[in-house]
């Protein structure tokens, strides 16, 4: 009995030893292709060795390169959005000039049941913009969304359209409809309310008015 | 003799090596150089993801609008080549992240609030969004950064995957390290020769932030089609791609 019990236990050590052996040899092997993928990481394009002449041209090339990147850069005064934060910031080349809390586009999606059957997203776009023309006093011109939002029907004349006092004291057009504008509800600024359009604060909105003309650059994400 | 010319030869690979690597990074620099000015042209916002530096970078026009700092870098498969890369997909879309409302809620929320009775009124989900919740009138009905994904994938050209997490919270914490380096010591080892058998050549690159919200906002700046290049640890003189 005592001979059969030492036996299986030596045919156990010897399979969980193989067993083990094979893990063993696996990994080892695993590791190995880590650290040569690693080093592959580390040391990339060494092979290229390249005469002189052909680094002083390639020199002068980047040299000519940096140059046309920096020419892309926008002069003087641009504007800056980030509508995940909810901040404009006002910059000259890497200076801040001055940074707005500011409200944003809700992204939400609204559908029309019935009648015309359209649906918007609320989403204000991102890109490259610029300042096209700035408004003083401006009138807000409600498009269908906006009756639709509150249950009531569209008007058929464009002057019940217009709405007075209700986007600050300027306003600057970006395109296809969307401004920078201000706001009466200053509580709901530093979040996403809007329906694409950039609110400010009273202060922030004349800040950015002076400092921006037509053609001033907005970069939106 | 043969002892002469073996130091000479010993020398002058010891000086060739270093310059090499020079040449190489000129080189490397004019790629980078040339894709960066093909990406500024356009107006369109594109992010560099400099994996030596652990930045990245939300760049328009050659100007930097936005910048992240990676806390935790891992990478394996292929080193990407400096080269433009496409965004094709991320793991969660973000249109089936917005709220969707109808002209029939507004009546609906009309005709609740003047009967307030009426318990028969129902969420229905239109096509396959989220359904809207029904709130208070002061509760906002947004897509918001807390809306985003704090953990996520991002899915590029070329089988390049950014794998991007926020670092746990601290109950949860201990677990996942532990987690992380069974992963990391038993798990991989066996992954990477299961790849090389079956020669798969994906380059995976895992991210983490110790702040959630930096890996929301990645997730909100980052659009499907955006392109970025990604500078490779290798590109050592990181200062000299700085434009």
């Amino acid at each position: 009995m005592a001979i059969h019990i030492k036996k299986s236990i030596i045919i156990f050590s010897l399979i969980m030893g193989v067993f083990l052996l094979i893990i063993a040899i696996i990994e080892g092997i695993g590791y190995h292709l880590i650290a040569k993928k690693k080093s592959a990481w580390q040391d990339t394009n060494q092979e290229n060795i390249l005469d002189e002449k052909t680094v002083q041209a390639l020199e002068k090339k980047n040299e000519k390169l940096i140059k046309q990147i920096q020419k892309l850069s926008p002069k003087g005064v641009y504007i800056v959005v980030d509508t995940a934060k909810n901040t404009l910031y006002l910059k000259n080349e890497k200076e801040t000039l001055r940074k707005a809390v500011i409200a944003t586009g809700k992204g939400t999606i609204f559908k029309e049941q019935g009648g015309k059957n359209r649906s918007w997203i609320f989403d204000t776009p991102r890109g490259e913009f610029a300042v096209k023309y700035k408004l003083k006093d401006p009138k807000w011109v409600k498009p269908d969304w906006a009756f639709l939002e509150e249950g009531e029907d569209i008007p058929k004349k464009v002057g019940d359209r217009v709405e007075e006092d209700v986007l600050g004291e300027y306003a600057m057009g970006f395109g296809n409809g969307y401004f920078l504008h201000g706001t009466l509800y200053t509580r709901l600024l530093g979040r996403n309310v809007t329906h694409g359009c950039v609110r400010l604060g009273d202060e922030d909105l004349e800040a950015v008015n002076k400092a921006s003309i037509v053609g001033t650059k907005i970069y939106i994400f | 003799m043969n002892r002469i010319i073996f130091h000479i030869i010993f020398l002058t690979l010891l000086i060739i090596q270093p310059i090499s690597k020079a040449i190489a990074g000129v080189e490397e620099k004019n790629i980078f150089l040339a894709d960066v000015l093909s990406l500024a042209e356009k107006p369109r916002a594109y992010f560099i993801i400099d994996l030596g530096t652990n930045k990245i970078n939300l760049m328009a026009r050659g100007i930097s609008i936005r910048e992240w700092t990676i806390n935790k870098l891992q990478f394996s498969g292929k080193p990407p080549s400096i080269k433009i890369f496409t965004l094709e997909k991320k793991s969660i879309k973000l249109d089936d992240l917005r709220p969707v409302s109808t002209t029939d809620d507004i009546l609906n929320a009309a005709n609740t609030t003047a009967t307030p009775n009426n318990s028969t009124q129902d969420n229905k989900t239109v096509g396959n969004k989220a359904p809207v919740e029904k709130k208070s009138a002061y509760e906002i009905i947004a897509l918001e950064i807390d809306d985003m994904p704090p953990s996520y994938s991002l899915f590029f050209n070329e089988d390049i995957i950014f794998n991007v997490k926020s670092q746990a919270q601290e109950s949860t914490a201990f677990i996942k390290k532990i987690i992380n380096s069974f992963k990391q010591y038993a798990c991989d080892p066996v992954l990477e020769l299961w790849n090389a058998y079956h020669q798969k050549t994906n380059t995976e690159i895992n991210i983490s932030f110790d702040d959630k919200a930096e890996a929301q906002a990645l997730f909100w700046a980052f659009t499907d089609g955006m392109e970025c290049i990604i500078l490779p640890p290798a590109a050592k003189n990181a200062e000299d791609y700085k434009l």
